[in-house]
């Protein structure tokens, strides 16, 4: 994997949150996204808070490097909640965001817990309103009978203020765990998917939802699958995509019906019978899933590989990356810990037509990246050590077995703890952000 | 995790899980010390599935706890208990306890099925297996002991009963199959209708001790262990209670939580 020609050569650039080893549980970072032209990068966690950064205006002197992310906004999504009926905590965790494109002055998001999906509305304010005729400074009110003249109040600037407001809540709607939000090509609609139910909404109706998908059975006793992912197709507006724990994705046309119990297509790839062990189901669950920009593949993240699929195949996936496949002969462990019920994501490089890289994480801190043009992939660590600005970062590699080579990492000696779930890719440039359990990096690629 | 070094006691386990490994065949007429040699090396195949199938029905219980569990999670581990199920009762699930106390799978397999082929009348004489010579014997005497210091599990009652020549195949493999499926809905229906309470009373009889898996993985591989030095010291002198009666409870608590899941 080493570099050479076009391949990009990441540096660090910045690290944002707490330092020390003890973390704060609240403080886990459970989802981070860029808006649609990368100038914020918003993370959730598991306290229920967002906090939004925003990129700094590029100064045309500093050539070396691009704008720095700052802190923009810091506001608390969700609170936890009680579920009196059934007797169970309801967690704040933010599990998704989702930035819709920008259309005014102000910034909308949808975030998601478990329960209940929110648009915020992200404005600023750096000018207030002086000078009434009523009102003193202080707000207090003024005698009538004081007043003598009428003056015109002006807008005088102000230190900004970036203000969030919900301006939309969608509750009620589901029975099971919300896993995805994903936003219409038409920006006026929105799915959200649970466990068993994939539900429409207008971003304007937070009184109804329309169920599109209900994978429930009759008898909770017969249930062997659940969904696990779903995103619409980034062109095609009445297209979406499911994944489930059995390693499927199922494409839908919401034209076809009403409720879209029949799949379009189906996706999977017949198991490997070499490969068949009692864990088989549960790596081959699928634990994201997301379209190329051009719409025209999609990806899909399993426990140990990333899967490109091309959407007029269904047989099986066009590419198959392993991303941490000395892991196979771990499972047993893995399960015990409970790591294989890890979800890790995935994502597409941004809209660059001439480069196509996928990332995403893995164990003891590290990422990977698959170049699909070269075929070469690499393995990074996200680290307070060793990073500093602008020196590249250093390729890792894990010594499955046999003799460790020097620098190289033992499987045994991975830190299960410190694993990388959330990853996510500048839309336009070469910018990542990568989520460790509590902190956030971000990664730049070397200018010259 | 990264305290620790590497992964500890489910080592043993992940050789046995390793891609396509299934259980091994044990030719019958090898010779027997090799044999032995073999399964000290490795715990059997048997005793792995059981304790995947021990932490898998652990894990589902832990699961209720004060925030909703986690349902793809749930429906993965209820599957996989499935999956091992299903092919216990291929095997035949009584197996499960023989091979525990001796931890002789291989001669075991060969002796449950030739019993499942004798008729009760040789099965109440208790024949000897030709070429099994004292460890027959040993087996034989385990399963004694065995049946009367856990009378009061039925799971080792039901053992005394198929052996009494019952259509095992075609009864009990639906019957407690049947019951798995039956404890597994009872999971489900407890994760639908969310109320805690009805499950601590499923659970209620479970010993608190079994919530240490490592007592319990330690535990069945000393137990293990024991099984082979009996086999050894009962070839010189017959009786040796004190190893196998702490053998015994231990597969008195396992017993009882398969008595739970299978009978209930």
């Amino acid at each position: 994997g080493a570099g050479g020609g076009n391949d990009i050569q990441w540096c660090f650039s910045q690290v944002k949150g707490a330092v020390d080893d003890d973390v704060a549980e609240a403080d886990i970072i459970s989802t981070v996204e860029f808006n649609h032209s990368g100038e914020l990068l918003a993370t959730g966690d598991k306290g229920g808070r967002v906090v939004i950064f925003q990129q700094e205006q590029e100064n045309k002197t500093q050539s070396h490097s691009r704008g720095e992310y700052n802190v923009y906004s810091t506001f608390q999504s969700h609170e936890p909640e009680f579920d009196y009926l059934k007797s169970l905590e309801i967690e704040e965790k933010i599990n998704k965001i989702r930035w819709l494109p920008q259309k005014n002055a102000a910034q909308f998001l949808l975030s998601t817990n478990d329960k209940t999906i929110k648009l915020w509305k992200i404005s600023e304010r750096d000018k207030r309103p002086e000078g009434y005729n009523l009102k003193e400074e202080d707000g207090r009110y003024r005698d009538p009978t004081t007043v003598t003249t009428l003056r015109v109040p002006v807008f005088r600037p102000m230190d900004l203020m970036v203000e969030a407001s919900p301006r939309r809540i969608f509750a009620n709607a589901h029975t099971y765990h919300i896993n995805s939000i994903s936003i219409n090509s038409d920006y006026e609609t929105y799915l959200s998917a649970d466990d068993l139910r994939i539900n429409l909404w207008h971003l304007e109706i937070t009184d109804r939802s329309f169920n599109i998908v209900d994978i429930k059975p009759a008898n909770m006793e017969e249930l062997t699958e659940v969904i696990t992912a779903a995103e619409f197709h980034p062109n095609s507006c009445n297209t979406f995509v499911y994944s489930s724990s059995k390693g499927t994705i199922r494409l839908c046309d919401m034209r076809a019906s009403a409720l879209c119990d029949r799949h379009s297509k189906l996706f999977e790839e017949p198991e490997d019978p070499s490969n068949r062990s009692f864990f088989s189901e549960i790596i081959s669950s699928i634990s994201d899933v997301k379209f190329s920009h051009s719409g025209r593949y999609m990806m899909t993240r399993d426990y140990l590989s990333v899967k490109i699929w091309d959407l007029n195949m269904e047989n099986r996936p066009v590419e198959t990356y392993q991303v941490h496949e000395y892991l196979r002969s771990k499972l047993c462990s893995l399960y015990e810990n409970d790591c294989i019920f890890d979800k890790f994501e995935c994502c597409w490089n941004g809209s660059d037509r001439q480069v196509c890289i996928v990332m995403t994480g893995s164990y003891n801190n590290f990422f990977r990246m698959f170049d699909r043009n070269t075929k070469r992939d690499i393995t990074l660590e996200a680290s307070r050590e060793n990073n500093k600005p602008r020196t590249v970062l250093k390729p890792r590699k894990v010594c499955a077995s046999g003799k460790r080579k020097k620098d190289e990492i033992s499987v045994d000696s991975l830190d299960f703890n410190k694993k990388i779930l959330h990853t996510a890719w500048h839309p336009k440039e070469n910018i990542i952000a990568v989520a460790t359990t509590n902190n956030l990096y971000i990664f730049q690629d070397k200018m010259n | 995790m990264g305290e620790e070094e590497g992964l500890p006691q489910t080592q043993l386990l992940d050789t046995m899980f390793v891609r396509g490994l299934k259980r091994k065949c044990f030719d019958g007429e090898e010779d027997i010390e090799g044999t032995l040699a073999g399964i000290k090396a490795i715990p059997s195949y048997n005793l792995q599935r059981q304790s995947l199938l021990d932490m898998s029905l652990v894990k589902l219980q832990l699961c209720h706890m004060l925030v909703e569990p986690n349902l793809c999670r749930s429906v993965l581990i209820a599957n996989t208990v499935r999956q091992i199920q299903e092919e216990m009762t291929q095997d035949g699930i009584w197996q499960m306890i023989n091979s525990q106390s001796s931890g002789q799978a291989s001669l075991d397999r060969l002796v449950s099925t030739d019993i499942l082929c004798r008729s009760s009348r040789e099965q109440a004489e208790g024949k000897h297996l030709p070429g099994c010579g004292t460890f027959s014997k040993d087996f034989e005497g385990d399963q004694a002991q065995g049946s009367s210091e856990t009378m009061s599990t039925t799971s080792s009652v039901q053992a005394p009963r198929n052996l009494q020549g019952n259509v095992w195949d075609m009864e009990s493999p639906q019957e407690n199959k049947g019951n798995f499926q039956k404890s597994l809905d009872q999971i489900f229906e407890t994760l639908e209708n969310k109320s805690p309470s009805s499950v601590e009373d499923l659970f209620s009889e479970v010993d608190n001790s079994y919530y240490d898996l490592d007592t319990m993985l330690t535990g069945m591989m000393s137990s293990t262990k024991m099984g082979h030095c009996d086999g050894l010291e009962t070839f010189s002198s017959p009786a040796n209670a004190a190893p196998n009666s702490n053998c015994k409870s231990d597969l008195n608590e396992l017993d009882h939580i398969v008595e739970i899941f299978v009978e209930s």
